[in-house]
């Protein structure tokens, strides 16, 4: 007999087997001795051991094996008592200082960098400046911006009309004259 | 809380008796069985009365004297037995019993034995056993819980139910000569 079809006795004895597989080894057990030896042996066993559980006792007193349970749901309790004590409107209370905080913290370091660093949307030509010239032929003009970390200064010259025809200064003239 | 004393005092006994027939240690078995009465307590809201109260917790004592195994077999080499029984053969080299070698026993000298015998299995053959014939589960609930095959639970009870039969036939002799 294969270990296969052994374990298949074993099966039909604990009723595992579909009932039509369970028939059909039902006759085949009747004819072999030695499978019918065998689910003898299986069965005995079973039955030897079904109401026969060995008893045991705790080897503690009541009072003390029940100290140990309580003192350990105890332990668990608080943790799972407070959780439940506190409404959830409550509970989002404690993140409000945390979250309050970061907001306070946020806006004055915005305030601070628009401060020190502010928008190049603001208007540019507060930092368009006419630079003193005594060249009469040249005009200059700088551009600084701490953003871009840059200082333009722009010189060109003086318009030809200006330059070839300038207006009649009555000083100059009074001096030619 | 009162309540929950009277019920811990009441089934205590047997509680214990699980822990210890998986484990076969008394300190564990008391661990074990006190940890199971803290999860009892934790979960009552979950026990919806499908099963007897002391079932409900001798599911609860299982599944944590099978973490704890779990954690033993982690740390050991596996037994010689399993080997044997994962090899094949050997149950197949064993005699099988035809006299019932309890007969004429006292239920307590009988009880004896079977606590002796089931001692002297692994603790996988022995575990299947208990949860089989003890706890009367079927083959697929045993691989659930124990987290093997169908097969393996199939091939390990035929193993233990054997062993079992021969070892009690070994009693007898023994007590015979």
């Amino acid at each position: 007999m294969n270990g296969e079809l052994q374990l298949k006795l074993q099966s039909w004895l604990d009723g595992e087997l579909p009932e039509r597989e369970a028939r059909r080894l039902a006759v085949w057990v009747a004819q072999n001795p030695a499978a019918q030896a065998l689910v003898e042996e299986l069965r005995m066993t079973k039955s030897l051991l079904a109401g026969n559980e060995p008893p045991l006792q705790v080897p503690e007193s009541r009072e003390f094996y029940w100290s140990k349970i309580e003192r350990a749901i105890q332990r668990s309790e608080p943790v799972e008592e407070a959780r439940e004590a506190i409404p959830w409107w409550a509970a989002w209370r404690r993140y409000l200082a945390p979250a309050a905080a970061v907001v306070l913290v946020a806006g004055v370091t915005l305030f601070t960098v628009k401060l020190i660093h502010p928008s190049d949307t603001d208007d540019a030509s507060r930092f368009l400046d006419v630079v003193e010239n005594l060249s009469e032929y040249t005009e200059s003009f700088a551009f600084r911006s701490q953003t871009e970390n840059m200082f333009v200064v722009w010189i060109h010259a003086k318009e030809q009309n200006q330059t070839s025809e300038p207006e009649a200064d009555p000083v100059d003239d009074a001096f030619y004259q | 809380m009162l309540a929950f004393e009277e019920l811990v005092a009441r089934h205590r006994d047997k509680i214990y008796a699980r822990a210890f027939s998986m484990m076969r240690n008394e300190d564990e078995a008391l661990d074990l069985s006190q940890e199971a009465w803290v999860k009892g307590w934790q979960r009552l809201k979950q026990f919806q009365g499908e099963s007897s109260f002391v079932t409900w917790m001798t599911r609860i004592v299982i599944n944590l004297c099978l973490d704890q195994l779990r954690k033993h077999k982690r740390q050991r080499a596996e037994s010689i037995e399993l080997l044997e029984e994962e090899l094949g053969g050997v149950e197949r080299q064993m005699p099988v019993v035809t006299v019932n070698p309890t007969a004429g026993l006292e239920r307590s000298e009988l009880r004896q034995r079977i606590d002796k015998a089931l001692g002297q299995l692994s603790y996988e053959h022995r575990t299947v056993l208990i949860l089989h014939e003890f706890e009367e589960l079927e083959y697929k609930e045993i691989a659930k819980r124990m987290q093997c095959s169908i097969g393996t639970v199939m091939s390990r009870l035929f193993y233990a139910r054997r062993r079992m039969a021969n070892l009690m036939a070994a009693y007898k002799r023994e007590e015979l000569s």
